[in-house]
């Protein structure tokens, strides 16, 4: 199943073989369950989906890039808990809960950068490390209770809908359409690709990899907060670690939907469809009445299953 | 590479000497700081059964910091440690709770390891022989295991049988405890294995760099298979003490297991990109990591500082880390 990088076909259809298996999973769920595939139902999944798929755009951008972002789960929580703190249920608040979440946005991004392209520590490890700060910072910043609740503004986007479709899955695509766009037709995208494939290539072809970087890290806090700012409308009050369902699921979401993890090859649709499928597949497990454990084990033998198709490294060779 | 008596040049084992032995001095140095400052500063640290405490307690990380050792000297990572910990912890306490006698001990003990062999397996086998990427094989194998710990055990529960219990949690003359009988034969075994022996050798070159282990003759799969295999391996010993300890399985025991394992590591002076470290100084790393939230419970400090702290720690040892991987790619 080793394919190789060339050829338009095949370098599509293996970031597009996930939909086929989103396709195939929501046939198999609309078989077991005959009313799965309705509008209302179909909805309430996609609204669901939204908030992973927003997160997954900053983490898409960041693996992209070659790294990865561990701390996006704790990014998401303190936006979420800031934004719920200075929102206090007024619509008058909101700029100041956006601005709030702003500065955490770029502090992180900042932070990250810093510690990926100056300092050189593996990302990996780097933003293991800010996450574990970040949630030390909104324990401390809380004590342990955070306050507040969303305003109504927010509120109507993540939880009404206009006509059959919630706003917040217009929010998601509306996101989705501009992430696409800028990493495949403009010359920030294609520098993320470029660093991703060989950051030492990209920074002897004239691309300020440091730059890209850090936009890349900015980028990927940025989705985090957004996520995490509208999360809090979805649950309304406040409560710690919110983010904490965006950890693994999200990386998850991303390499199911055909991006490499090594960095420059992938693109933003698959990890749409990828945190589809994560989403998709947790509920029908849920409608059948599976137990947690056993849905665990069924979650992760899909990542495994649908990896191995396609997420093959090359042989070692000299 | 290969880092030792390997014939490179002296200039070469001059630079590895410095990393070596500076990061592992520093480290060593570091603990013997933390546990005289804390000595000093804190009555109730200065008793004979803390110490013994401190290296119980962080018996099960010390583990799980070995054999994530292992995966990362071959420039791997095993995000499955939270769960292969969980599940052994499960899997022991379960089978003793139904069958509470000698026979079910030893048959519990087996039946754990082999488990903690196969979870292992099934990393190395996705990984080495399939040639996926280590981290989301990790991380999709942790989901399996930390749900077949939730169908062994919904909630924490369940007792041990008492010998079990007995023999992890004896002292020598009531001061030394069992753990560090132990711990100090794992180390000095994985000590031996990562220097002296082929495979060790092999996993470093795989960590130096893959094609160049591969050209010249590193058997690349079967050595990263048992990179993986090794670590469930010492994951399980890891999940049984933590059984005769607390003697109740809970599937969320090992739930912070993965991030102090990979941080243990790295403060004990492992490379991520591969190759370097030692396994005496990622067991001080992992008793740092544990010491740090031991010292901060002492101050009275609230649990919300501990994760800052942690985070602080971390990026401080990274820092220490990242120069020496700057100064060798220079």
């Amino acid at each position: 199943m080793e394919a190789k990088q060339t050829g338009f076909l095949k370098v599509h259809f293996q970031q597009y073989i996930v939909y086929i298996f989103l396709a195939v999973i929501l046939l198999l769920a609309e078989l077991y369950s005959p009313t799965y595939l309705q509008l209302t139902h179909m909805m309430g999944v996609m609204r669901l989906a939204s908030f992973m798929g927003i997160a997954a755009i900053g983490q898409t951008i960041a693996i992209l890039s070659g790294g990865i972002d561990l701390s996006i789960q704790y990014t998401i929580s303190f936006s979420y808990i800031l934004a719920a703190h200075y929102m206090n249920n007024s619509d008058g608040n909101i700029p100041k809960a956006v601005l709030a979440c702003l500065i955490l946005a770029v502090l992180v991004g900042l932070i990250n950068g810093t510690g990926v392209c100056i300092l050189k520590i593996p990302a990996f490890i780097m933003t293991l490390g800010i996450g574990t700060v970040i949630r030390g910072a909104y324990m401390i910043w809380t004590k342990g209770t955070p306050k507040g609740y969303t305003a109504p503004l927010i509120k109507t986007v993540a939880n009404s809908s206009v006509g059959p479709v919630p706003y917040i899955v217009i929010v998601w695509v509306i996101l989705a359409a501009i992430a696409t766009i800028v990493l495949r037709f403009t010359p920030f995208g294609r520098k993320v690709y470029a660093v991703g494939s060989g950051e030492t290539a990209a920074r002897f072809s004239g691309i300020n990899t440091k730059a890209v970087l850090f936009s890349v890290y900015f980028l990927s806090a940025l989705f985090a907060c957004i996520c995490g700012f509208l999360l809090i409308g979805y649950t309304g009050e406040s409560y710690l670690d919110a983010g904490a369902k965006y950890d693994t699921a999200v990386i998850a979401a991303v390499i199911i939907g055909g991006t490499s993890i090594s960095g420059g090859k992938g693109g933003y649709l698959g990890s749409a469809a990828g945190s589809l499928i994560m989403v998709v597949f947790t509920d029908f497990l849920q409608i059948v009445r599976m137990s947690e454990g056993l849905r665990q084990v069924g979650q992760g033998v899909l990542i495994l299953l649908l990896i191995v198709t396609y997420a093959r490294e090359r042989k070692v060779r000299l | 590479m290969l880092r030792k008596n390997d014939g490179l040049t002296t200039r070469l084992r001059g630079a590895d000497f410095s990393y070596r032995y500076f990061h592992q001095c520093f480290i060593i140095l570091f603990l013997t700081l933390m546990i005289v400052v804390m000595s000093l500063v804190s009555d109730t640290f200065r008793t004979a059964y803390n110490y013994g405490n401190v290296i119980s307690s962080s018996f099960t990380l010390i583990m799980a910091a070995l054999g994530q050792f292992l995966v990362i000297l071959t420039a791997g990572i095993d995000i499955s440690v939270t769960g292969m910990i969980a599940l052994t912890n499960c899997l022991s306490v379960y089978i003793m709770t139904n069958d509470n006698t000698p026979s079910g001990m030893v048959f519990s003990i087996i039946a754990t390891l082999v488990t903690g062999i196969l979870c292992g397996a099934l990393n190395g086998f996705f990984v080495a022989v399939l040639r996926l990427p280590a981290i989301i094989v990790t991380i999709a194998t942790s989901t399996i295991f930390l749900g077949c710990a939730l169908i062994l055990m919904p909630m924490p529960t369940g007792t041990v049988y008492s010998a079990f219990s007995k023999f992890f949690r004896w002292k020598a003359g009531g001061i030394v405890p069992m753990s560090l009988f132990l711990t100090v034969l794992f180390v000095a075994l994985l000590v031996i294995l990562t220097n002296r022996t082929t495979f060790g050798k092999s996993l470093r070159a795989i960590g130096g760099n893959e094609s160049a282990a591969y050209g010249t003759g590193v058997r690349v799969v079967r050595t990263k298979f048992l990179a993986y295999l090794l670590c469930g391996l010492l994951c399980s010993i890891g999940g049984l003490y933590l059984s005769a300890r607390t003697s109740c399985g809970d599937p969320n025991a090992g739930s912070t297991y993965s991030v102090y394992s990979i941080s243990a590591a790295v403060v004990g002076g492992t490379l991520m990109s591969g190759a370097v470290g030692e396994a005496y100084g990622v067991a001080c790393g992992a008793i740092i990591i544990y010491l740090i939230n031991n010292i901060l419970n002492m101050l009275n400090v609230q649990a919300f500082y501990q994760f800052a702290c942690q985070g602080a720690v971390l990026i401080f040892a990274l820092m220490i880390g990242s120069f020496e991987t700057r100064r060798r790619s220079a």
